[in-house]
């Protein structure tokens, strides 16, 4: 895998691992691949997150979080799926998905599940953003934005 | 779509492979040096520390659907905390339990040592609330494991002979601190007295577990356990003068039940297989029924 | 009279759990909570059992709460047993909070910094007053938006004043090493500062609060500031095996607080700013800062402060700032002790029998 493929594939798996359940199943149900095994069924575990020091420093276990992952092999394809939390079904169908789109079907269901997926995660990432910038304590607003403060 | 089909299972005995292995190399490693505090990488549990996970994380390192669990707490085999600990490995574990000593491959245990002798073909596991015998007198691990380290263990002597100048006799009566292959002083766990005398020279392996405070340690068999004593103030376990009550035994240790609130009382076994077996066997105490 | 022994213990502990169930569901009449109501309208709760839990699972932080009537502590315990039975898949790049999705995002050093005094939700600003509106079900007004959204980029507050060489710099040691890990290797001492901020970010929000109180009312001496507070969502990335690169797997929820504190100028150095960490699992500032103050009190060998307090003394501190081992240990007086209690009888007895026989 070139470092384009990986790049477009980790895009798509961080857009996978944050989609809901439903949009997976109904994405899928259009899509044939070979025939699916499962290398690795859905299992749950946890990884250890960590933290640094004064944000910059010494690395610190902070904690963990449950991870679900599982691995399938569809046709010709490995997919893997990822994701924070306790969600099997999640997990089976992202890995179902990471398959498909590195196969013949990748580019439609590109177009009928990452896409829009992409665009919904992001406009929700915004609507918080504005939300909390709705609560902004802006002092000096006029002055920095004019850029007149620089030295 | 496809399911695979996740586990949503725990693994035999609850904790999982590479976790037993950890316990088993603190064990091998507190048998190869009997009465020392081996840390551990002691685990949560699902009953609450204090309450037997360091034992429970033992018994469960070990624990194979051939062994037969005897678990006791104040030796007997109903009260709450030993009837929890037995349901939890017949659930996590598939094991036969026992309340029969003689029968019992492995015997996890609360306070008491059993009064029946255990043999070669035993494991005792002891659940340990404080495994260090000289907390009370240092509160801090960084100096008691100086004072381990150098043998030096004249505080606990100092404590021992303040005891006998204030009050002619030495007033510890459970927890009674004892020298194991004459290099550690170990805490036998709150044990009453009573039961020191039966881990010397014991032909069963114990096994000593602390959870929340991360400690394993052992007495291998036939390994000399002495409970600290001076020459003119030697050790003595308790003695009870009257027969038990249900099944008439005498030298075991007995729990005082109240009858009434006039002060009525009755003592009996606190090993309550052996008084079940005694009365079994038509051996009859004062206050027993026809 | 006479006696005969049953069995007492097994039917009675099935009975209690049943009590236990019954009284957990309430009146049937009342529709029972779902885990989603919990995740989201008991937030706060949710977040503490997570920190304490030591595990990040809205969801099953949820199902804790509800499985232990809303009991925190118990929840916590739940998630920490639950933990035990998890193999551990991977270990993630350390969280990067400069890239939080900042949810607020305030200093109390500065009266206005790159990026602004971000609010948020907060309860700051409110009157402790009880809004008897809530005892209804109604329409909630939702909050404004700002037309363009906050910084996607905050540098954190101390990272600006030590770019001007006044702050003691957060640099990781010598060849970043792994951090331990406390739920594996067993506490040992001196502990270091990753085992202490692990041991601090699971603790107790009670214990860590108070102790942090303390430092400030006279069992301490060092002078905080708050110099950054902020609460939002840190993306969570793994490298998984099968794959060989980094992917994000999902966000969670952290506050992270930065105190600084007292000027140090020892040993001919120039005097600076010396900081306390404080970084925790959820949106809860008054435990990330207590976090931030004790993690400062317990540095003191680091700047060779003298070691007097509570609050600077690791033993005391790493020892007793679990609540899971405080309450497990605290309540095992409530299992019997009557082997123990009949020894001590026992003697009492015959002393005072010897005392008695004596004065005769």
């Amino acid at each position: 895998m070139d470092q384009e493929e990986m790049m477009a594939r980790a895009d798509w798996l961080a857009v996978l691992a944050r989609a809901p359940q439903a949009a997976m199943e109904a994405a899928l149900s259009g899509v044939t691949t070979g025939p699916v095994v499962w290398i690795r069924p859905a299992g749950i575990g946890m990884v250890m997150l960590e933290g640094r020091a004064g944000g910059t420093g010494q690395r610190f276990s902070l904690g963990q979080a449950t991870v679900t992952r599982a691995t399938c092999r569809a046709g010709e394809q490995i997919g893997v799926g990822y994701v924070l939390g306790h969600f099997p079904r999640r997990a089976e169908l992202m890995a179902l998905c990471d398959a498909a789109l590195q196969g013949p079907s990748g580019a439609a269901l590109m177009a009928r599940l990452i896409t829009p997926q992409q665009a919904a995660q992001r406009a929700a990432r915004d609507d918080r953003a504005r939300a909390a910038a709705a609560t902004k304590v802006e002092f000096f607003t006029m002055a920095r934005h004019a850029g007149a403060r620089s030295t | 779509m496809p399911m695979s089909a996740p586990s949503r299972r725990y693994n035999y005995g609850y904790l999982d492979e590479g976790t037993k292995r950890m316990v088993r190399r603190a064990l091998l490693k507190a048998v190869a040096i009997p009465g020392y505090q081996v840390p551990f990488g002691s685990r949560e549990m699902p009953i609450p520390y204090g309450w037997g996970t360091g034992g429970m994380q033992i018994t469960a390192s070990m624990i194979t659907p051939a062994d037969r669990l005897k678990v006791i707490d104040q030796g007997a085999d109903d009260t709450t905390n030993a009837v929890n600990i037995r349901r939890f490995f017949a659930r996590v574990a598939d094991v036969q339990t026992t309340d029969k000593t003689s029968a019992a491959t492995l015997i996890q245990t609360r306070h008491r040592i059993p009064e029946e002798p255990l043999t070669e073909d035993q494991v005792i596991v002891l659940q340990v609330p404080q495994p260090e015998p000289m907390r009370g007198l240092e509160p801090r691990e960084t100096e008691c494991r100086k004072i381990h380290a150098w043998g030096e263990y004249g505080l606990m002597h100092l404590k021992l002979y303040e005891s006998v100048a204030q009050t002619g006799r030495i007033t510890i009566n459970h927890s009674y601190p004892v020298l194991v292959g004459g290099r550690y002083v170990m805490s036998p766990t709150p044990i009453p007295r009573f039961d020191n005398p039966k881990m010397t020279g014991m032909p069963a392996l114990q096994l000593f577990g602390a959870g929340r405070e991360r400690r394993i340690y052992a007495v291998p068999p036939y390994t000399e356990v002495k409970s600290l004593d001076f020459e003119d103030h030697p050790f003595t376990p308790q003695h009870f003068p009257d027969p038990c009550g249900l099944c008439g035994a005498v030298g075991v240790y007995q729990d005082e039940i109240l009858l009434d609130d006039r002060g009525g009382k009755m003592f009996v076994c606190s090993d309550s297989d052996f008084c079940a077996r005694r009365r079994a066997a038509g051996h009859k105490g004062p206050m027993a029924e026809d | 009279m006479a006696y005969v022994p049953v069995k007492g213990g097994e039917e009675a502990i099935l009975n209690s759990l049943g009590m236990v169930a019954e009284e957990r569901r309430g009146d049937p009449a009342t529709p029972e909570l779902t885990i989603a109501q919990i995740r989201q309208q008991q937030a706060r709760a949710v977040d503490r059992v997570m920190a304490e839990g030591s595990l990040y699972d809205p969801d099953l932080a949820a199902l804790a709460l509800k499985q232990a009537q809303g009991d925190a502590t118990e929840a916590a315990f739940l998630l920490r047993a639950y933990r035990t039975t998890l193999e551990q898949f991977a270990t993630a790049p350390p969280l990067d909070t400069a890239r939080m999705a900042i949810r607020r995002r305030i200093s109390a050093t500065y009266k206005d910094l790159p990026g602004g005094q971000v609010l948020g939700p907060s309860y700051d600003y409110t009157h402790r007053m009880l809004d008897f509106d809530l005892m209804q079900d109604g329409p909630r007004a939702p909050a404004a938006r700002a037309g363009t959204p906050v910084d996607a980029h905050m540098p954190r507050v101390p990272d600006l004043v030590a770019n001007e060489g006044f702050m003691e710099p957060a640099l990781p040691p010598e060849g970043d090493p792994a951090p331990g890990d406390l739920t594996r290797q067993p506490l040992g001492f001196p502990a270091g500062r990753d085992t202490r901020l692990q041991n601090l970010a699971r603790g107790d929000e009670g214990f860590l609060l108070g102790l942090a109180y303390s430092t400030q009312r006279g069992f301490g001496s060092n002078h905080p500031y708050a110099g950054e507070i902020r609460a939002g969502e840190v993306p969570v990335e793994v490298v998984p095996e099968e794959l060989g690169f980094v992917i994000d797997i999902g966000e969670v929820t952290v506050t992270e607080s930065q105190m600084i504190t007292s000027i140090k100028g020892a040993s001919g150095e120039n005097p600076r700013f010396t900081r306390g960490y404080g970084l925790v699992f959820g949106h809860s500032e008054r435990k990330a800062m207590s976090m931030a103050l004790i993690d400062r009190a317990l540095r003191a060998d680091e700047f060779a402060e003298p070691r007097k307090y509570p609050a600077q003394d690791e033993e005391f501190v790493l020892y007793h700032s679990d609540n899971v081992e405080s309450s497990g240990f605290v309540q095992h007086l409530k299992l019997p002790h009557y082997v123990d209690f009949q020894a001590e009888l026992k003697m009492l007895r015959e002393m005072r029998a010897e005392r008695q026989e004596a004065s005769q």
